[in-house]
């Protein structure tokens, strides 16, 4: 700018200075020639058509001073032809007249005008300003000097429009700065020598440095932080062809961080036409990179996704052509990625299949979804059972393309229904009862044979069962308050309980298993439980029970007998060993006797020792009967006839009193086999004892009856018939203690009575084969029972 | 004379019946153990022998068969406790010609042995 008005500027001052010589040698000849006109006025008409010729404006003026000298005004003494050009004022308004009167608005508007043209004027210092003169509205270029003191010359040109070109390109340039500082790419000026000449912010900021400290610096060593010229420059190959080039590479900053960056390098030519360095314009890529780096991200997780799947999937476009499938489609079919890629989705079907995958496949397009079970026919022609699943597949314009879906292998799957299936058929044929409870106790499932031992039909309604109705109250107390805490606490609880059948209310005893299931975290999920009826082992438990406590009876029995058979033992030696001497004593005191028949007083005495000898002679004697049976004589008797025979005795006892005797006997009573004697003395002992308990009041019932005794004495069974006589008193009864000793030789409660009966009377009836047992109840009387064996027909016979 | 032998280890009923038999004027001799009673009858060769069945050593049965092996004339009358009636039974199918239970009455040994002395 400043060169292309030096043009104008530098041709004016060359005339200035040709002018400023003219004047001198005019002056100098003026004084060398004092006084020649001539060659005065001819100076004066060169001088003065060079004046009125001049391209700009020139005026000859003389300054007016003011008393203190102080320039005021000042006298057009003469302007040239441009002077009117530029102005606009003709030369008879001008020429002899002051500026104050020619431009009048001069003085106010550019005071400072008659400060600058006094002092050329005063001192002969020349001045040279531009100035928009106001007056006029126009910008002066002008050149001031003083030919004479007093006097000065302003030669002036319109730069108007000159001036407003070069407000234009300022403004151009603003805009154009503005720009560049604004621009959100990076722009720097590089030398060939790659000093940093110029840098815009958006580079400073990019850098994260001041532009004040890039300027002057190597661009390799600013922006990539390297020893020298970058190999991949592009600025290099801008300069060399004079093109624009590019390349991406990394920016580095002083902090290590680093950035992407795409660099266009345009060359920037010199006077001579050549490549006098580079502008390098920087864009950051680093979001770009890393949104491509992302997309491929994507695009990678996608696809390892998908081959990670378990399940197959595949999409197709709608003419059935195959655009995507994963790696577990290729595991289960066998077929390449190139296989694939010339397949359709029925190929991969065979029979059936083909058509209702093709269904399928309608579906999906039509409404949006469909799910189909097929068999994958593999590439080696195996068959794979496969649950197909589709849904539309649109594009960003939401316009349908194809179908997305995916498949899962029910090969594993069918083998749990099956293993299901068996499992619930083992379950629905198992005798136990299994039934499935939510938490609060609604019934999900109860098997066949819980139904029917509970009376529920196979198709009723379970769901409102519940412990309540299930089982009786007392089992239903267990189950709430021992089970169901035990259960959830422990995971499972099993007890004795019972159900309740739904119709007869009957209760059944089961054994009942409750198990509580619970999820990972210890939450209860559901509740199932097996009750196994145990009405039979229950049955069995009495008659092991019933069994146990008849051979505790029979042992109890036998201990007796053998007690009973050692302490007769015992009492028979006893007997013998008391026979020598009572025998002794006996035969002595009859001697005795006979000897002193004269001494009453020695015969008395004689008396007495032969009574009590013979007192001792008939205890022994009964112990003979008790094992010698000498007198048994046994034959088929009426036991019956014999009971009678004993009551009709009993009658002539003084101690029957009011005692009422009641007699209820079997008229079909077989008969036994044995002594009609020593069962008529066992009866009759009986019915004493039974008369004294009762001290003449109450009854005495006799009764006679045939019953079965079955015994089974380990894999036989013994069935015995027998003849039952039942001998009942309403007497004292009798205690614990003396029931014990009941049997036993010697034990009575009568003052009279040698305590032998009843030892006597067991041991009559254990010879008959039979047994004779007694309960006794203090305060309600006696029942004796005596049994007697029937023997089978051919024995009778 | 009516020799009576008494065979019988109880030394009171032994001499009991010795006297008894005496003051009834039998001959009587006596004998504690079966092994004496066979000696002794061998010596004094009674008409009978009141035998008692439960000795020491030998008892009553064996003598009375030791003694038949040699001796079917000699009257044995077994003398046995109630207790021991059975025995007596069969001592009779062994050869002893009645037995006696005791303690019985003497009126009835002297009946016995009348019956067996005739």
């Amino acid at each position: 700018m400043e060169d292309k008005i030096s043009g104008n500027q530098m041709q004016m001052i060359e005339e200035i200075k040709f002018l400023k010589a003219r004047i001198r040698e005019l002056e100098d000849s003026e004084l060398k020639h004092k006084g020649t006109e001539e060659a005065l006025l001819q100076n004066e008409k060169e001088y003065r058509d060079l004046f009125q010729n001049m391209p700009s404006g020139f005026a000859f003026c003389k300054i007016i001073l003011d008393s203190e000298n102080k320039p005021v005004d000042f006298f057009y003494l003469d302007v040239n032809e441009a002077f009117e050009r530029i102005t606009g004022l003709k030369k008879e308004a001008v020429i002899g007249k002051k500026v104050t009167e020619a431009i009048p608005a001069t003085k106010n508007a550019h005071p400072e005008l008659l400060d600058i043209y006094g002092k050329v004027a005063l001192t002969g210092e020349g001045a040279k300003f531009d100035i928009y003169f106001k007056p006029f509205e126009i910008w002066l270029s002008i050149s001031a000097y003083s030919p004479k003191t007093g006097y000065f010359i302003v030669v002036f040109e319109d730069m108007t429009t000159h001036k407003e070109a070069e407000r234009l390109l300022r403004e151009s340039e603003e805009r154009y700065r503005s720009l560049v500082e604004n621009v959100n790419v990076g722009i720097s000026l590089v030398s060939p020598e790659r000093k940093i000449i110029m840098v815009n912010s958006a580079m400073a900021r990019m850098i994260h440095k001041p532009a004040s400290e890039l300027i002057g610096k190597k661009c390799f060593e600013e922006f990539e932080k390297r020893g020298g010229i970058c190999s991949h420059c592009p600025g290099t190959i801008s300069m060399a062809t004079g093109k624009s080039a590019e390349v991406e590479t990394r920016g580095v900053r002083d902090d290590g961080s680093s950035f992407d960056v795409h660099l266009t390098t345009t060359p920037v030519f010199g006077v001579e036409g050549k490549p006098n360095g580079y502008i390098e314009v920087v864009e950051d890529i680093t979001e770009r990179k890393k949104v491509q780096e992302d997309i491929k991200n994507a695009k990678l997780f996608t696809e390892s996704s998908l081959n990670a799947m378990q399940d197959v999937f595949y999409a197709f476009d709608l003419e059935g052509k195959v655009l995507l499938w994963n790696s577990a489609l290729k595991k289960e079919t066998g077929y390449t990625d190139e296989e694939i890629s010339l397949m359709k989705p029925t190929d991969f079907f065979e029979g059936e299949d083909v058509q209702r995958v093709r269904e399928a496949i309608e579906k999906v397009f039509k409404e949006g979804f469909a799910k189909v079970e097929a068999d994958f026919v593999t590439k080696d022609k195996r068959r794979t059972p496969f649950e197909l699943d589709g849904s539309m597949l649109k594009n960003s314009r939401g316009e349908l393309i194809g179908l997305a879906g995916s498949g899962r292998n029910l090969t594993e799957r069918r083998k749990i229904e099956e293993d299901h299936r068996r499992l619930l058929a083992i379950l629905e044929n198992t005798t136990d009862f299994v039934s499935m409870k939510s938490p609060d106790q609604k019934v999900l499932f109860l098997n066949k044979a819980g139904r029917r031992m509970v009376g529920i039909g196979e198709n009723d309604d379970i769901s409102h069962l519940q412990i309540s109705n299930m089982h009786p109250q007392w089992a239903g107390d267990i189950i709430i308050n021992q089970g169901l805490p035990v259960a959830i606490r422990d995971g499972v609880w099993s007890g004795e309980v019972a159900l309740r059948h739904h119709h007869d209310e009957r209760e059944i005893p089961v054994l009942q298993v409750l198990i509580a299931h619970k999820s990972a975290d210890g939450k209860l999920e559901y509740l199932s439980t097996i009750m196994r009826d145990i009405t039979e082992r229950k049955k069995h438990e009495e008659q092991l029970n019933d069994a146990y406590d008849k051979l505790k009876q029979a042992q109890n029995q036998l201990i007796q007998s053998a007690k009973m058979a050692s302490l007769g033992l015992l009492s028979a030696g006893m007997a013998h060993e008391i026979n020598n001497p009572a025998f002794a004593i006996l035969g002595e005191a009859q001697m005795l006797l006979e000897d002193q028949a004269q001494d009453a007083a020695a015969c008395s005495a004689a008396k007495i020792i032969l009574e009590q000898a013979h007192r001792i002679a008939q205890i022994t004697g009964r112990f003979s009967e008790y094992y010698s049976r000498k007198e048994a004589r046994p034959q088929p008797v009426d036991v019956n006839a014999i009971v009678e025979k004993t009551i009709s005795l009993l009658g002539y006892q003084e101690k029957i009193g009011e005692v009422k005797i009641v007699k209820e006997l079997d008229v079909n009573l077989p008969k036994v086999v044995g002594d009609e004697n020593q069962l008529q003395e066992v009866f009759s002992n009986i019915m004493l004892n039974a008369v004294q308990a009762m001290q003449g009041k109450g009854t005495l019932t006799v009764k006679t009856a045939s019953s079965t005794i079955t015994e089974r004495v380990s894999d036989r069974v013994n069935k015995d018939r027998m003849a039952v006589i039942e001998i009942r008193d309403t007497g004292l009864g009798m205690e614990g203690e003396t029931m014990n000793k009941l049997f036993s030789p010697f034990f009575t409660t009568r003052e009279k009575g040698m305590g032998l009966g009843l030892f006597l009377s067991y041991g009559i009836i254990s010879n008959h084969g039979g047994a004779i047992e007694a309960q006794s109840k203090v305060g309600e009387g006696t029942v004796f029972s005596i049994k007697l064996p029937i023997p089978d027909k051919e024995e009778r016979a | 004379m009516n020799k009576v032998l008494v065979v019988d280890d109880d030394s009171a009923v032994c001499n009991m019946l010795e006297k008894f038999l005496t003051h009834k004027e039998y001959d009587v001799i006596s004998a504690s153990s079966g092994e004496e009673a066979i000696a002794k009858i061998k010596e004094e060769n009674p008409r009978v022998v009141l035998l008692d069945i439960r000795m020491p050593g030998i008892n009553g049965v064996d003598t009375l068969k030791e003694i038949r092996k040699s001796d079917k004339n000699t009257k044995i009358i077994m003398l046995t406790a109630v207790t021991e009636e059975k025995t007596a039974v069969e001592c009779l199918d062994a050869g002893a010609n009645d037995y006696i239970m005791k303690p019985v009455d003497l009126g009835r040994i002297e009946a016995v042995l009348k019956i067996w002395l005739e």
